[in-house]
C-alpha cells in the first residue's frame, strides 16, 4: 500500500465524501474504497486492459496466453459429451482447414467442428497454431447446452444451461489452474469483479453479495 | 436460409454486449467496437444477406427474450 496526497476543488471533495458515506457509511477506509475504485476505473477507462477480468455476470476478459487455459477449465467443469467450434473463415482459411482437417463441416463462409471431449485440445492448439482462431470475432463453442461467444482475443460471454454455481466453479478451476488465489466463499458469490491488471499481481478488486 | 448456428452467434454476441455494457468496470471505447459491437453487426449484415422471413423472426424472439431482464432497468 502506498499514499496519495492529492489536490481537488472543495465542492468536489465534498460531494465525494457525501456519496462515500451514503454507501459505505462512516466506516474506516471507505474514502481509500472509493478512491481505489475510481482509480481503477480510470485506468480501465483510459485504455489498459486487464490482464484478467472476471465478472460474475458470466463475462470473461483475458490475455491471449491463457486463453486454452480457461477453456481447459471450462472442459473439465461442464464435462460435455458433445463439442461444437464454428467460425467464419475466409476463402484461403477455408482452402487450408479442408486440406487439414478430415473433420470439419463447411457452409458458405462458416466452418464447423462437431468433436468428442478427449479430440478438443488436439484441434483447437492446432487451429490456433494454422489459422489464429483466437482472434476470431466470430467464435462460439458449444459445449453441449452451454455456449461460450467470443469477441475475439480472450473477449469471452457464457450463456445457455449454466447456473451461477457452476459458473463459479469454471472460475475457480480456471485460477487454480493459474496458481492464483481463490477469493474465499466464491462458491456462493454473485455480482462480484474478480480483476488483475497484470500476470503477477494480486486480485485488485473483489465485491460480491452471498 | 441461414443455419441455427448463424442465429445463435447473433444472439450470444447480443448477449455479450448487453452484458459487457453493465459491468461495473465497463470496458474501454475500443474494445466496445472492436470485441462486441463489430461482431454483432457482422452477425445482423449475414442475417440480412442470406435470412429468411423466418430468420429474422427467431433472431428478433431471441433478442427479445435477452432483452426481458433489461426492460425493468
Amino acid at each position: 500500500m502506498t499514499n496519495l496526497r492529492i489536490n481537488l476543488p472543495e465542492e468536489l471533495d465534498k460531494e465525494f465524501r457525501k456519496i462515500i458515506a451514503s454507501k459505505y457509511g462512516f466506516s474506516k477506509g471507505a474514502l481509500s474504497l472509493a478512491t481505489q475504485d475510481a482509480i481503477l476505473r480510470w485506468i480501465i477507462k483510459n485504455g489498459k486492459e486487464p490482464w484478467l477480468y472476471i465478472d460474475g455476470n458470466m463475462t470473461l476478459d483475458m490475455d491471449d496466453e491463457v486463453i486454452s487455459t480457461f477453456l481447459k477449465s471450462v472442459l473439465k467443469t461442464l464435462k460435455p459429451e458433445k463439442i461444437r467450434i464454428s467460425f467464419r473463415a475466409t476463402q484461403g482459411e477455408i482452402q487450408l482447414i479442408t486440406k487439414l482437417f478430415e473433420n470439419c463441416e463447411v457452409d458458405g463462409d462458416d466452418i464447423l467442428f462437431t468433436l468428442e471431449n478427449s479430440e478438443f485440445n488436439q484441434t483447437h492448439n492446432q487451429l490456433k497454431k494454422v489459422i489464429g482462431v483466437q482472434n476470431k470475432q466470430s467464435l462460439l463453442f458449444e459445449f453441449d447446452d452451454v455456449s461460450i461467444i467470443s469477441g475475439g482475443n480472450g473477449c469471452f460471454s457464457i450463456d445457455g444451461a449454466v447456473s451461477a454455481q457452476k459458473y463459479n466453479l469454471i472460475v475457480k478451476e480456471f485460477l487454480t489452474k493459474l496458481n492464483k488465489e481463490i477469493p474465499s466463499k466464491l462458491d456462493n458469490l454473485k455480482n462480484y469483479q474478480i480483476i488483475f491488471l497484470n500476470s503477477g499481481s494480486t486480485p485488485l478488486i473483489l465485491r460480491g453479495e452471498e | 436460409m441461414v443455419k441455427k448456428i448463424q442465429i445463435k452467434r447473433l444472439l450470444c454476441h447480443f448477449s455479450n454486449l448487453a452484458k459487457h455494457a453493465t459491468r461495473p468496470y465497463e470496458p474501454t471505447p475500443a474494445h466496445l467496437k472492436k470485441r462486441l459491437l463489430s461482431p454483432l453487426c457482422e452477425d445482423i449484415a449475414d442475417l440480412l444477406n442470406k435470412g429468411i422471413k423466418n430468420d429474422f423472426q427467431e433472431a428478433l424472439s431471441g433478442i427479445s427474450e435477452i432483452c426481458k431482464k433489461y426492460i425493468q432497468g
